[in-house]
Parts: C-alpha cells; structure tokens; sequence
C-alpha cells in the first residue's frame, strides 16, 4: 500500500494507511493507541495560473502549500527578485530564489518561489499567494532588460477541524523510561504524481523493521514505536500531540470524519 | 491529573527516521549533543555496520523533523535522513536493503541508550 496512493493527512486513505499501520504493529503484540487530533488542513481549489502580459505565454506553476489565494480576478504586476526565502525544512543549506510579483506602488501582491519543489511554506494561514515557478523561467525573466509583467491566480482554503490521527505502539519495558523510535507517514502534498513512497514510507517501514527486531529483546526502557500523522501539514507539533491521556479504551479514529472535502 | 512534565522527562531519546532509502547519496544525521555524536560514529565505526557501507555521512542540524520539537524541549532528539531535494515525496522503489540495514544500526544504537542508566 506504501507504493500504491498517496496518503495525505486528513483524507479516507490516510485512515485506512492508519489501521494497517496498527495492525502490523498488533501482529507483533504490541500495544497500539491510535491517537486522534484535529488539525488545520489546507486545500487548493484552482491551481497555479501564470501568464506573461506581453508574449500571453502561460508559465508552468506548481502550488505552494498553505498559500493564500489571489483575490478574486488574480493579480497582475511586475516579477522582482526579494532575495532568498528559507523554508520550514531539515539541513541549513536549503534556500530558494524569492520573487514578489509587485503592483505599481511597489507592493508586493504575491511570491513565486524558484523550484520549491517539496512546496510548504514554514506556517499555515498565509494570507498571501505563493507560487512555485522553476528556474529556468524565473532565470528568463531576469535576464530580460525590463521587468517581466505576469497575471497570476491560485484559489486555496483553510479547513478547521480536519482530523488525523499517530499510531503509538508500545514495548513495555523493565522501568518507565522510554525511547521513542519514529517517523512520519503521511504523504507530502504537491502538483506531482506524489505517493510517498520515500518521504516517508520508507521511515514508517523503518521503524516497523527496528521493532521487528526487537519484538522478543528484552529491553530496561519501554520502547515506543510512533507513527506520526500530519507531519506535512506541518501544524502537529509532536510531543503536545504526543498525549498518554486515553491510551485505554480509545476506539480509533472516527471514519466517518474521514470524509473528502 | 495528567503531569506532561513527567511524561516528557521520561522520554530519554528519540530517534527519528525521515527518507531512508537508499544509501548513494549523503546520510544526513542530526545529533542533540557531542555525547550523541560521538556515540552513532562510535557504532558506525562498528565492522558489521560498517560493511554496510552507508552513504558518505554527514552531521547537521534541523529544525523541520518530527525530532525537532522534543529536542526543543531539551529531550535527546536524533534525526536519520537521506538527503536530496528532488526526490523529496516522489516515487522510488524501497531500497530492500537499505531500510533492513538502517533498522539494525538504529537497534545498535537503542542497545547502547538502553544499557544507560
């Protein structure tokens, strides 16, 4: 299943990637909590939309994950260069090319990122569109003698109240102390064909093959193997979500909440 | 009542696999600590993990894993990934024997913090 769909947070197949994970997990006899939490979700509505004015050439655009919308109609101006942009994201050397499409006070009315290939922003609930336009285009566009002038238009939502859930299978160990052995298995949104087979199946299978081996070890320190959800969306703050409260008699997450939006 | 305090101290580390699977290009790994450090080039150095020939190894720092938020909270957190924009989120076949392999420097590595006191 790992190479067969996507399994984005807060959707159908998620739930179903949720009770598969559990179920190798109870396989190997361990104690497994599923864990639910309400998150917020980010949908795009209308993709990307980038035209050049002059050449009416329209411009491949990826979306940017939780970006705001354009208004209504798009916005028109001037691409500029504002520098590097940082994403929430592992290592210190990952940077991208800013562009701002400016109006004609020099306002910034929204952002093109170079070749933002995993396409997230650091938080949710920007206000501001945010594109991701590759560098090849972008790089034209400098080139050029005067500024290019584009038309650009994404329409996105917020969604309170999505729910997800980690998977929590335990080890119990001589004392109370723990280690936790995890990995997130939620599937990254972007324009590709994504499915998250490397980011990040490969972890969940990971940590299922760390607590395979250690299914008869006897261990001093209790052994938790997580299953983290929602890691893209980027709002789960693990250890806030990582709560013991109800760890018996949860039922699982309620499927019927697991509805398409 | 619930004391997440005492939940949190309990936790004595967390090791966090983020993208393991292949090992050609740099094995990316984040430590909390020199203690840390020390102790996962200490069992990379070991002869069975070593023959396993892991991608060129590399120490750095995060702030964007799911390790990130314990190690904020001064909780032990180590981050084990396989760097490499483009294949971020696209398909590739699991490597079969990366992830086993992966697996068993990472048992090593729970031996060692569990014979801690």
């Amino acid at each position: 299943m790992i190479k067969d769909v996507p399994r984005v947070s807060g959707t159908p197949i998620e739930a179903v990637f949720i009770e598969k994970i559990a179920d190798v997990y109870r396989a190997m006899s361990f104690d497994v909590d599923i864990q639910s939490f309400n998150f917020i979700g980010w949908e795009l509505l209308e993709p990307p939309q980038i035209v050049e004015i002059d050449s009416g050439r329209e411009v491949f655009a990826e979306r940017v994950m939780w970006s705001g919308s354009t208004p209504e109609g798009g916005i028109e101006g001037f691409v500029k260069h504002r520098g590097k942009f940082r994403p929430w994201w592992v290592g210190t050397r990952y940077r991208v090319n800013k562009y701002a499409i400016v109006g004609d006070r020099d306002e910034n009315l929204g952002y093109l990122l170079e070749d933002h290939a995993h396409g997230s922003l650091p938080s949710p609930m920007h206000d501001m569109p945010y594109m991701s336009v590759s560098k090849a285009d972008l790089e034209r566009w400098r080139g050029r003698d005067r500024p290019v002038r584009v038309h650009a238009s994404v329409s996105t939502r917020f969604l309170l109240g999505a729910e997800t859930a980690n998977v929590i299978a335990t080890k119990k160990g001589k004392r109370d102390d723990e280690i936790i052995v995890c990995a997130h298995h939620d599937t990254v949104l972007t324009n590709w064909d994504v499915i998250g087979v490397v980011d990040n199946g490969s972890g969940v299978v990971g940590v299922m093959k760390v607590a395979e081996k250690l299914m008869n070890m006897e261990t001093e320190k209790t052994i938790r193997f997580i299953s983290f959800a929602a890691r893209r969306i980027q709002h789960g703050r693990q250890p806030v979500l990582y709560r013991h409260e109800g760890r018996e008699g949860r039922a699982g997450p309620d499927k019927s909440r697991y509805q398409p939006r | 009542m619930r004391d997440e305090k005492d939940e949190l101290d309990r936790i004595k580390a967390v090791i966090n696999l983020d993208d393991v699977y292949d090992s050609f290009r740099e094995f990316f790994i984040v430590a909390p600590d020199n203690f840390y450090k020390n102790l996962i080039q200490k069992i990379l150095e070991r002869p069975e993990v070593k023959e396993n020939k892991f991608a060129k190894v590399r120490f750095g720092d995060s702030n964007a894993a799911d390790d990130w938020p314990f190690r904020e909270r001064t909780i032990p957190a180590m981050l084990f990934l396989q760097e490499g924009p483009e294949e971020f989120g696209g398909f590739k076949d699991l490597n079969e024997t990366y992830i086993p392999r992966t697996a068993d420097f990472v048992v090593a590595l729970i031996e060692e913090i569990d014979s801690m006191s």
